[in-house]
Formats: structure tokens, C-alpha cells, sequence
């Protein structure tokens, strides 16, 4: 039981260990624009501080080091109220990769690596070090590394409340209840409450006991939340008052009646109660306060005073805060994503098959059912959806960095500015899409940005700029990479191709199909190969990518003033809200966003059409299924046109018979169709017949041609 | 999927009056001849898709796909649904196989498949293992791969 347990714990704490190396790293990236903002040096300096303590616990001696060394040099920063040299936020960034490489894949030669980095940092560590307190500190550390050791000057009591309502799988998850609860015994005077859920309460999915502890402490909250870092998220934790409540008899006897009572405390009351007896008209009950607990001479005002215990609180608040942002997300195995996706759309073809019944059968009362099933479902689906929906923010640190690591690399300046980053994409997709934009940006560094000297000879600013954007356009997300760079020259492209064989020197090509040429697979224009890019497997290994997302990519550029990227994708791969249609015994469903209109026809006047009727007084292409697809089967005498937009036109679609609306649950029909040009997928109707998707766009492109 | 005796499993199936069969290894599951929704311009072989438990499954035609030429009336009653390389993504393939009417499982001992040739044989051998006698009645051991193979079948020594 003991073994696989701290596994998991172990496996735990390098998820959450990488989570927050994660954060460093965007803390540091702010630090090398602002080398001496106080939040971002304190973030870093929190950060290895609590690696260093959790680490200890873990027995990871080699990543405490690393982490104490690092938490020194940022420590004599804050203190100092200096700033972030460019040597040390490289050397932290540098401490970023190296633990995570400790943690993801240690192997033999690490220590090496560890100990030329430890004596880097001992050099910047060196100069004005206070060293017995610095050098010294690893080898005396050995309680579990968790307290601070260069302890801010003494703070002041304060009373917490904390609420600790475990989940039903603590006991599986290898927590130690035990050590939680001693932990907070160890922080100062304090009552504990030991209860259970009341039955009516008893199914809430939590651990049959929960406790409530009060408790006085002078540590800093900080090292009040690392006791609950494994089990944040069950945890709440309020400051009740700026004092030790302990010190007061009436509180003392409020504690007795809780510790009597069955039931939750209210800590709102719990307050008032703590408000009232800190009146500060009321001066002879704090004084014992202050001097009952702290060997300090306080000042012998109440610790109550109005502006501090303000600020004091709005920090606090702020920490809640912090650490509540950071609790509000549970982390999920995408697979149980998958899954409830999955469940969703079972869910979503049932209810059609319940309409089925109700309307075979004609039941009204099946009907009232299947419209609040309906619109539960709806809300259902769009909640079940939006749980894969993240924000592109989630990318843009990797990118931050590759653009800084490549610049750097390159000798060039390049800023890296984004916008629209709030912006949100299937999960799926955000993850497939941090290879190809990887590659974009990299190509818009290595080859679109020119070295500073020749920006100069050119009159552009020394720092070139990539500018990553995104934003929603319909059913679409679009996302542009943008630099300021050389551009692509569409005659250099022209010659590249002929001489590649790719078009005859007799071709002649727009500029926009000179760039799209630049997607075939070979065509590499890279005049020198580096190490980074130009080995003619990029752009078309990018689309490849893009065009699995069922997304689409074009390149727009003009010399010398750089190259545009757009990317157009769907906002998610997995539900299509279609109109259902059907051509002889196929039945067909063409996407809602791109359905103009529906129009009767007569058969007729589609045999005499010649492809082309007149639509709200426009000439309109009309393509007629039936015989574009090969259906066969007699038309009937009336037809349905769809107007579907097309580019910047409409193109009509004539189909047999409009049968409803349908929320069609995208499936892939497979390997065996990916040479199928019209087909997005296929859908599992009601009835479970199968319905295909149609792809508007590459159906009437090929059809046209 | 091989006994004490070293035999293995087979499914037999009947096209054509001739019996055939897939290693059991590969079969998912043997169903009714569902509704078949037929994809525009796809492979001849490929009559279209079905919906298998939820999943958009493509139906091949193994008399289609083995260029066995039909002169019986029976009409198609079954789909073998078969499935390889599971735990590969990239190779990984699953379809179902229409066959007229599926027989038994037979025992078979590779030691007796006998390898065909083209010359003697009414099937591209390409596709096949060999035959086997199965109590004076020839059963033709189908290659699941080659039948699942994404391109139209290909000659012997160029298979990707």
C-alpha cells in the first residue's frame, strides 16, 4: 500500500513541480522586459521556494539544491530591491530546463550538468553574499526543507480559519491526513475540529469526515498554504483576525460551544464574534495578545490598527485570491474529455431517436419530454464543449520563448507581440497546433527577419517584429503570425519552382500561387540550410498538419516588408449544426453557417439552367448534386436549391428534399476516404442510418475546376 | 492465438461457393448485413459506410476487392468486421467484410497452408496465405492485411 502510493504522490508532485516551472517561466520572460518588477521576483523566488520544500519531502536533493541556490540569488535581489540582470534571468531560465529535465528524464551524466550549473550560480551568488546563512543552509535543511530560511522580519499573529473537506478518494490518493493535520498543530495554538457529514449530506462524493481547524500563527501565509499544496483544492482557508485570538478567554469558550456543536462554523459569525471582542475601544483584551505570544516588545497598541491590518488584508485577499485562481481548475486526462465528448454525442443521436418514436407514434406528452430533453441536451453539449475549449494564451509561452531563444541564437532583435490570445480552440486543436505555428514563427525568425545591419541599411527599426494574432470569425478561429521581415520575393519563388520542376517557365501564376507553391512538398527556398529551418520538409509538413485540424493556410507577403500568415480553423472538431438534405438515397448535411438560403425550383429549370440562375437578381452557379455525384436514381419534378456562400459569391446546391435540422456529431469516415475531396465526415442520424457531411468550399472548388 | 497443437483459429466464410477465411485474431464481430451508405467516388471495392455500435465503418466488398467473379445468386448476408495493428495509430485499420454467409471456425496448423500461385488459383494470390484442405473441401486463407490495405491491391514484392 505504502509503495505504489508515494508513486503516485511522487508523480503528483512533479505534475504540480512542472506546473508551476511553467508559470516561472512567463515570470521571467516579464522580468527580462521589466528586470525589476517585485511581483514577477517574488513569484520566482516563491516558486523555487516551494520546489525546495516539496523536493525535501521527495528526497529530490539534487533539485533542492538547485532550487535553494537559485531562491538565494533572488532572495539578495528582493531584499536589496535590485533588479534581474540579463545573466541571471538566462541562468534561471536555464535552471527552468534543467529541472525539468531532472524530473522528466534524469539520466547518468546529470550530475555534471548539476554541478557546473550550481557553480554558475555560486559566482553570481558569491560577491556580497551574506555565506553563512547561504552556503551553509542545505546541509542544516535537512527538517524537510519547508520553512523559510531567511524569514522576513517577524510578522504579525493572525487567526485563520481552514476548512478541510477531503475528497471520498484521499485515502487512495495517498495523502496523509494525519500530516496535514499535524502540520497545521505545528504553526501555532490552535483547536481542531474532527467531524463528520450529516447524513443528508453523506453523498456529496467527499470523504466521510471533514475538519475545521482555528489557529493562531505568525508564519507567513505562504507557508500556511504549502501544508495543503497536495490537496489545494479541498481546502479553504480564511483569515479570521490581524491577532491571536487564543490569547482571549471569551474566544477560548466560543471555541468550547463550536467544539460542542455538530455543525459547520460560520465564519462570518466567527468574525463578528472576533470583531467584537477586538473592539478597539476595548485595549485591555489585546494587550495579553501581544505579549502572551510573541517575545518581541510589541508596540503596546492594538494590533487591530485600521490602514496596516487594511493592507495587510487586501495582500491576503490577494493570495487568496491567487491561490483560488489557481484551485479553480481541476486537471483532467483528455481521454475522460474524449470520452464525455463521446457520451454527449450518443446522447445527442438518442434524443433523434426518441423524436422518431414521438412523431411515429404520435405521443404529445413523448413530445413535451423530448423538447426539455432537448434543451437540456443543447446546454449540455455546449457546456460539454466548452470544457475543451482553451484559450491560445496557452501557447503563447512557448512561443515567448523559442522567439527569444532564437533571436538570441541568431544574432537578430525580435519582439514578439500577441493579440487576441484569449481567444479559444478545441483542446485538440490547441495541441496540434503548437508544431506547425512553432515552425511558422521560426521560419518568420530564421528567414523573415533580417540582421540588424541590413534592417538598418533598410531604415527599419533594430527590433524586428512578430506579431501573433487570433480572433473569431464565424464558426472559424483565425490565427496570423505577421513579421516585419525580408517578405518572400514571388520571382525568386517563380525561378525556384521552374528550376524544381515544379511549374514550366511557360506557367504564368499570380503572386498568391507563387506563395501557395511554397506548400509542395520539396520546396525548400532556404538560400542556406541552418539548423533551425530550411530543410524543405517545413511548410509542407505545416500544411499537412493544418489540413488534419480541417483548417486551412495561406501565406501573403511583399518584399521588404514582410510575411503574412493565416491560418483559418474550426472552433471545434466534434459538433456541426447542419441542415439534412437528401439526393436519390443519400442523405447529405450541409453546415448552418454557410447556408445562404433555401430556394424552390422546378426540375426544369435546372435541365435548361445551364448552370447558372438568376438569384435576387444576380447570375448564380447552381451545381446539381444528383448528377455531380454520380447518385443516379429520377429526379423529382420540384428541387430545393441551398445557396451556400462561396468565397465571396454564393453557389447553388440542388438537392431533392430539405428534411430538418440535425446537430451533427462529426465522425471521420476514416483512412479509406481521405482521398475523398467532398466529404467533411459523416454523421449517425436518429434512426441510425448514416448522413454525410458535405465540405462546400472543396466540393464546388473541385467541381469548377 | 495459437492452441497447445499449434493450430490457430479460423473464421470460414463462403463467397462465391467457394469457403474462404480470416485468422480469428483479426475478426471484431460478425453482424447482419446493415444499411450500406454509399460514399461518392470512392475505390469500387469500397461499397461504402455502415454504422458499427456508433462508429463510421467502411464496408469492402472481398468479393470486389479479390476480383472474384460472381455467378451465384446468394445474395450478401454478413459483415465480418475486422481490425489490425490496434495498438499502432499510423497502420491501424478497421472495416468491415462483406461475405455471403459465414461458415465456421476451423482449426489450422500453419504447417498445413499451402502457398497458391496465380496460375492455379481463381484469386489474385497476392491477397491470400495459401489453402488449406479442410476435409476434402478448399479453404482459401485470406491475408486480412492485404484485404484492409488502403490502396487497390498490389502486386507481390511492393507492398509499402
Amino acid at each position: 500500500m505504502q509503495q505504489p502510493s508515494l508513486q503516485q504522490f511522487k508523480q503528483k508532485y512533479v505534475e504540480e513541480v512542472i506546473d508551476m516551472l511553467n508559470d516561472m517561466e512567463g515570470a521571467i520572460l516579464t522580468l527580462e522586459q521589466n528586470p525589476s518588477s517585485l511581483d514577477e521576483i517574488n513569484q520566482v523566488f516563491r516558486v523555487m521556494h516551494t520546489i525546495k520544500g516539496t523536493s525535501a519531502m521527495y528526497d529530490f536533493k539534487t533539485v533542492e539544491k538547485i532550487t535553494h541556490d537559485v531562491e538565494g540569488i533572488y532572495s539578495k535581489i528582493r531584499d536589496a530591491q535590485g533588479s534581474v540582470s540579463k545573466e541571471v534571468s538566462t541562468l534561471t531560465l536555464e535552471c527552468v530546463d534543467l529541472l525539468r529535465h531532472l524530473l522528466n528524464q534524469p539520466s547518468a551524466g546529470d550530475d555534471a550538468l548539476v554541478d557546473e550549473f550550481l557553480a554558475r550560480v555560486a559566482a553570481i551568488n558569491g560577491g556580497g553574499n551574506p555565506p553563512a546563512q547561504q552556503q551553509s543552509a542545505p546541509a542544516d535543511d535537512d527538517s524537510g526543507g519547508m520553512f523559510l530560511l531567511n524569514d522576513p522580519p517577524q510578522q504579525n499573529f493572525a487567526t485563520y480559519y481552514v476548512l478541510f473537506a477531503p475528497e471520498a478518494d484521499i485515502a487512495n490518493r495517498g495523502v496523509n491526513i494525519k500530516g496535514i493535520l499535524d502540520g497545521i498543530k505545528e504553526l501555532g495554538e490552535n483547536t481542531v475540529f474532527e467531524r463528520s457529514w450529516p447524513d443528508d449530506k453523506a453523498d456529496n462524493g467527499k470523504f466521510y469526515m471533514y475538519w475545521e481547524a482555528i489557529f493562531a500563527t505568525d508564519k507567513p501565509f505562504d507557508e500556511i498554504n504549502e501544508i495543503f499544496l497536495f490537496v489545494s483544492d479541498e481546502v479553504k482557508i480564511d483569515k479570521i483576525a490581524d491577532a491571536n485570538l487564543f490569547a482571549n478567554d471569551d474566544f477560548k469558550e466560543q471555541l468550547a460551544a463550536y467544539q460542542l456543536s455538530d455543525t459547520q462554523i460560520d465564519t462570518d459569525e466567527l468574525k463578528a464574534v472576533a470583531m467584537l471582542l477586538f473592539k478597539p475601544s476595548e485595549p485591555q483584551n489585546t494587550a495579553p495578545v501581544a505579549s502572551s505570544q510573541q517575545p518581541k516588545t510589541e508596540p503596546a497598541t492594538p494590533p487591530k490598527v485600521e490602514p496596516n491590518s487594511e493592507a495587510e488584508q487586501k495582500i491576503i485577499a490577494k493570495h487568496i485570491e491567487a491561490s483560488d485562481t489557481k484551485n479553480s481548475g481541476i486537471k483532467v486526462d483528455s481521454e475522460k474529455l474524449d470520452e464525455l465528448m463521446n457520451l454527449v454525442s450518443e446522447f445527442v443521436n438518442t434524443k433523434a431517436e426518441m423524436l422518431l418514436i414521438a412523431e411515429k407514434y404520435d405521443i404529445p406528452e413523448l413530445h413535451d419530454i423530448y423538447e426539455k430533453v432537448d434543451k437540456l441536451s443543447n446546454k449540455l453539449k455546449d457546456n460539454a464543449l466548452s470544457i475543451r475549449l482553451v484559450p491560445i494564451e496557452s501557447l503563447m509561452l512557448r512561443f515567448q520563448r523559442l522567439v527569444r531563444d532564437l533571436s538570441r541564437e541568431l544574432g537578430k532583435q525580435v519582439d514578439f507581440v500577441t493579440e487576441g490570445t484569449d481567444t479559444e480552440l478545441d483542446k485538440t486543436i490547441i495541441d496540434n497546433l503548437a508544431v506547425p505555428l512553432m515552425h511558422i514563427i521560426r521560419n518568420s525568425i530564421d528567414h523573415g527577419i533580417e540582421s540588424v545591419e541590413r534592417r538598418r541599411e533598410l531604415k527599419k527599426p533594430d527590433h524586428g517584429i512578430i506579431k501573433f494574432t487570433a480572433f473569431y470569425s464565424g464558426n472559424n478561429v483565425f490565427i496570423q503570425v505577421q513579421d516585419d521581415g525580408a517578405g518572400m520575393n514571388p520571382e525568386y519563388l517563380r525561378e525556384k519552382a521552374i528550376e524544381k520542376g515544379f511549374i514550366k517557365a511557360t506557367d504564368h501564376l499570380t503572386n498568391r500561387q507563387l506563395y501557395d507553391l511554397v506548400f509542395l512538398p520539396g520546396f525548400s527556398t532556404a538560400q542556406k540550410i541552418t539548423g533551425i529551418s530550411g530543410r524543405g520538409v517545413g511548410m509542407d509538413a505545416v500544411r499537412q498538419h493544418i489540413m488534419k485540424l480541417r483548417g486551412e493556410i495561406e501565406m501573403d507577403s511583399e518584399v521588404d516588408l514582410g510575411t503574412i500568415t493565416t491560418i483559418k480553423l474550426p472552433l471545434t472538431l466534434s459538433i456541426v449544426d447542419a441542415l439534412l438534405v437528401s439526393v436519390a438515397d443519400t442523405q447529405l448535411l450541409i453546415p448552418v453557417y454557410i447556408i445562404d438560403s433555401c430556394i424552390n425550383i422546378r426540375r426544369d429549370v435546372v435541365d435548361q439552367s445551364h448552370g447558372r440562375i438568376i438569384h435576387e437578381g444576380e447570375p448564380t452557379p447552381i451545381l446539381d448534386l444528383r448528377t455531380s455525384l454520380n447518385m443516379g436514381g429520377t429526379p423529382p419534378d420540384d428541387c430545393i436549391v441551398v445557396m451556400v456562400k462561396y468565397k465571396d459569391s454564393r453557389v447553388g446546391l440542388v438537392i431533392d428534399k430539405v428534411r430538418g435540422e440535425h446537430q451533427a456529431v462529426l465522425k471521420s469516415l476514416g483512412k479509406y476516404f481521405s482521398k475523398q475531396e467532398y466529404l467533411s465526415g459523416g454523421s449517425i442520424l436518429g434512426d441510425g442510418s448514416i448522413a454525410l457531411v458535405l465540405d462546400t468550399n472543396k466540393l464546388i472548388r473541385n467541381l469548377q475546376k | 492465438m495459437e492452441n497447445f497443437s499449434g493450430a490457430t483459429p479460423y473464421l470460414s466464410f463462403w463467397l462465391n461457393d467457394k469457403l474462404y477465411a480470416f485468422n480469428i485474431s483479426d475478426v471484431v464481430e460478425v453482424t447482419d448485413l446493415p444499411k450500406i451508405t454509399a460514399i461518392p467516388q470512392s475505390p469500387q471495392y469500397i461499397k461504402g459506410v455502415f454504422n458499427f455500435r456508433g462508429e463510421i465503418l467502411p464496408a469492402i466488398d472481398v468479393m470486389d476487392k479479390c476480383h472474384i467473379i460472381c455467378n451465384t445468386d446468394e445474395a450478401d448476408s454478413a459483415v465480418i468486421v475486422l481490425e489490425i495493428n490496434r495498438d499502432d495509430a499510423d497502420q491501424h485499420l478497421t472495416a468491415g467484410a462483406i461475405v455471403e454467409r459465414v461458415s465456421d471456425v476451423i482449426s489450422i496448423k500453419p504447417i498445413d497452408i499451402v502457398p497458391i500461385h496465380n496460375f492455379d488459383s481463381q484469386i489474385d494470390a497476392s491477397l491470400a496465405e495459401g489453402v488449406y484442405n479442410h476435409d476434402g473441401k478448399i479453404v482459401t486463407i485470406l491475408d486480412t492485411a492485404k484485404i484492409l490495405a488502403l490502396e487497390p491491391a498490389s502486386p507481390i514484392g511492393q507492398d509499402k
